[in-house]
């Protein structure tokens, strides 16, 4: 994942909310992926990430990089989500990940291994599911990933073995093209 | 494997990929929109939680002196004697009273107390400032100190992360902070002296009742004022304004806002000292030996008044008048500095040049910067939602002779005067009145 420029960032500190919106543009699409993957439902992806954006907005100006801009983000979109699971009692919906996993125009093999992998990785717990995307979707390094989901990196380490596992038993493929970072 | 034991960072590329090949949906269409709103609505309840804090600072501050004054000495005897009786005050009185007490000020501390309607509008902080601009503040959590050295133009922090929460500290250094509005400064949310602006503009005006009560067993008056809602979110806006002042020290020392009666929010100061003894030590802030300290930089540099036009490119406007007390305390300069006016949608600010004169803890700000191209609006207006009456007022005098100016003197903003000179974007604000602004504004001479 690549960071925003420190100036843009600086600028959304002031309160320039052009800077903000540079930002939000940023990372919006990886954002997007995650909370997507983790609530099932376009709504409720809105909803989770409109509060994400307002907390970030309010929490900015106290922002002393402790983390990159990035980490710190995700953290809030990932409890965001987390708040909104918790607050509709959602269990993904299989159906609607299922269903908006098709894309038509895909040759047949893709098509299967979408759908498959669509509907495996939502059947993982949230936390599992939050870490491989995180990880290998995302790019993120263990330290980065054991911030955004507040635990420690070894726990990320056992909840990405966990969620590998399964989704490669679901994809029936061996393990392959794992590398170091 | 130990959950906590450290691992190397791996990624499994292959499943990466095929992640990220699955289809994630677009925002809904109105999704940016709401966004949009919902943001300006944060700006905005953010800002008036600011502005609700200077006055609350100050009013706790008058309220506690009930004690506090038998303690170091005060009231003062210098300070309009004849209002500690019992005569009836009009709203020009307490106004010339309050204005007497945060003029004459040397050094303030107390503890400000702030609640509202929303979690974040609450807490508790401890402060200590003195005439020279220099702040200290503690809160809301244990830990949590911010320091600015106003001659250095330095701010330095140790705070619990907003985001992350637990009991980390993070430190940070933030230099070449600007002494004021319009560009962003030290955490003055905590500065009386922006109390009082926000205080003498309501009396200003704003038709205001005076009736004569009591606060923490002491002699206080009360005043009354109406203002119009927040147009963007009337739900945490209120249309009155209630301030009580301390008669006998004539500080400000508790704002409340009501709506319909029903109180949306208080401000007060407790614990208040006026003019204690505070050593240098009060402002200054030392991390712990390793520490990891975020920095960064505003860009603005001190410098004396002579260098500003070489640092510039132009000559600065500086006021020939400023009213009685008011000395020159701070000039900065940038190359380029942060937008002002409403969310920043002012063009950038290129080549400021700040003059900063000081009176007690009443500020004065005197700033310039460059035209360039692009649209100007108010570079101090206040928030959005809120509807101010500007005022057009002919410079008939000095370097900004035959420009219309706008004056805007409303309970919502600080008083202000700015407007567009040749190549120039120029400031008046702070601790003055309508007529203050207007003569200052005709003083101003290239230099």
């Amino acid at each position: 994942m690549d960071d925003i420029d420190a100036r843009t960032l600086a600028r959304a500190r002031r309160g320039d909310e052009r800077a903000f919106a540079a930002l939000v543009r940023h990372y919006d699409p990886g954002l997007r992926g995650l909370a997507f993957r983790l609530l099932g439902d376009r709504t409720r992806m809105d909803d989770a990430l409109q509060e994400a954006y307002v907390k970030a907005y309010r929490a900015l100006p106290g922002f002393r990089g402790e983390s990159s801009p990035g980490t710190w983000l995700y953290r809030i979109a990932y409890n965001a989500c987390l708040d909104e699971l918790k607050r509709t009692r959602a269990v993904v919906d299989l159906e609607s990940v299922r269903e908006r996993a098709q894309p038509a125009p895909d040759p047949a093999e893709t098509l299967s291994t979408r759908e498959t992998l669509a509907q495996a990785i939502g059947a993982l717990p949230p936390e599992d599911r939050a870490a491989v995307l995180l990880v290998d979707a995302e790019g993120f390094d263990y330290g980065s990933a054991a911030e955004v989901l507040g635990i420690p990196a070894g726990t990320v380490a056992s909840r990405l073995s966990r969620a590998r596992r399964a989704l490669r038993q679901a994809l029936h493929e061996p393990r392959k093209g794992a590398s170091s970072q | 494997m130990n959950e906590n034991d450290t691992v190397e960072p791996v990624r499994d590329a292959w499943l990466g990929e095929l992640l990220r090949e699955l289809e994630v949906p677009e925002h809904r269409p109105e999704f940016h929109a709401e966004l949009r709103r919902r943001l300006r609505e944060e700006q905005l309840a953010s800002r008036r939680r600011s502005a609700f804090r200077w006055g609350v600072r100050v009013a706790s501050v008058a309220a506690a002196a009930g004690i506090v004054i038998a303690v170091v000495g005060l009231p003062r005897g210098g300070k309009s004697p004849s209002l500690a009786g019992p005569e009836r005050a009009s709203a020009a009185v307490v106004k010339a009273h309050v204005r007497a007490a945060l003029t004459a000020l040397r050094s303030l501390s107390g503890v400000l107390v702030a609640s509202g309607p929303r979690e974040n509008d609450g807490g508790r902080w401890r402060f200590a400032l003195d005439a020279a601009g220099d702040l200290r503040l503690e809160g809301p959590k244990p830990g949590d100190v911010i320091t600015y050295d106003a001659a250095t133009g330095v701010v330095r922090s140790a705070q619990h992360s907003a985001s992350l929460g637990g009991d980390t500290l993070f430190y940070a250094v933030r230099t070449g902070v600007a002494p004021g509005p319009p560009d962003e400064g030290p955490p003055t949310w905590l500065l009386p002296e922006q109390y009082g602006a926000f205080v003498r503009a309501a009396l200003a005006d704003t038709p205001s009742s005076v009736r004569e009560t009591t606060y923490g067993g002491r002699p206080a008056w009360r005043l009354d004022v109406d203002v119009a809602p927040n147009a963007i979110v009337p739900e945490l806006s209120g249309d009155h304004l209630a301030i009580t002042v301390d008669r006998a020290t004539g500080m400000p020392v508790r704002l409340v806002e009501s709506k319909g009666g029903a109180v949306l929010r208080e401000l007060r100061i407790e614990s208040l000292e006026v003019d204690p003894s505070l050593p240098p030590s009060t402002f200054e802030l030392a991390f712990p030996a390793g520490a990891d300290v975020m920095r960064s930089d505003d860009g603005f540099r001190r410098v004396p008044l002579a260098d500003v036009a070489a640092a510039v490119g132009y000559r600065p406007l500086v006021p020939s008048w400023v009213p009685a007390g008011y000395r020159l305390a701070e000039v900065a300069v940038a190359r380029e500095a942060a937008p002002t006016g409403k969310g920043g949608g002012n063009p950038p600010s290129r080549m400021v040049a700040s003059l900063s004169y000081r009176r007690g803890v009443d500020q004065l700000l005197v700033t310039m910067r460059l035209r360039g191209s692009g649209r100007w609006d108010d570079p101090l207006a206040p928030p959005e939602g809120y509807t101010e009456t500007p005022a057009r007022v002919a410079i008939e005098t000095g370097a900004l002779a035959g420009t219309d100016a706008t004056v805007v003197v409303s309970a919502r903003t600080e008083p202000h005067l700015w407007a567009l000179a040749g190549d120039l974007v120029v400031t008046v604000g702070g601790d003055v009145d309508r007529a203050e602004l207007t003569r200052i504004a005709g003083s101003l001479e290239a230099r």
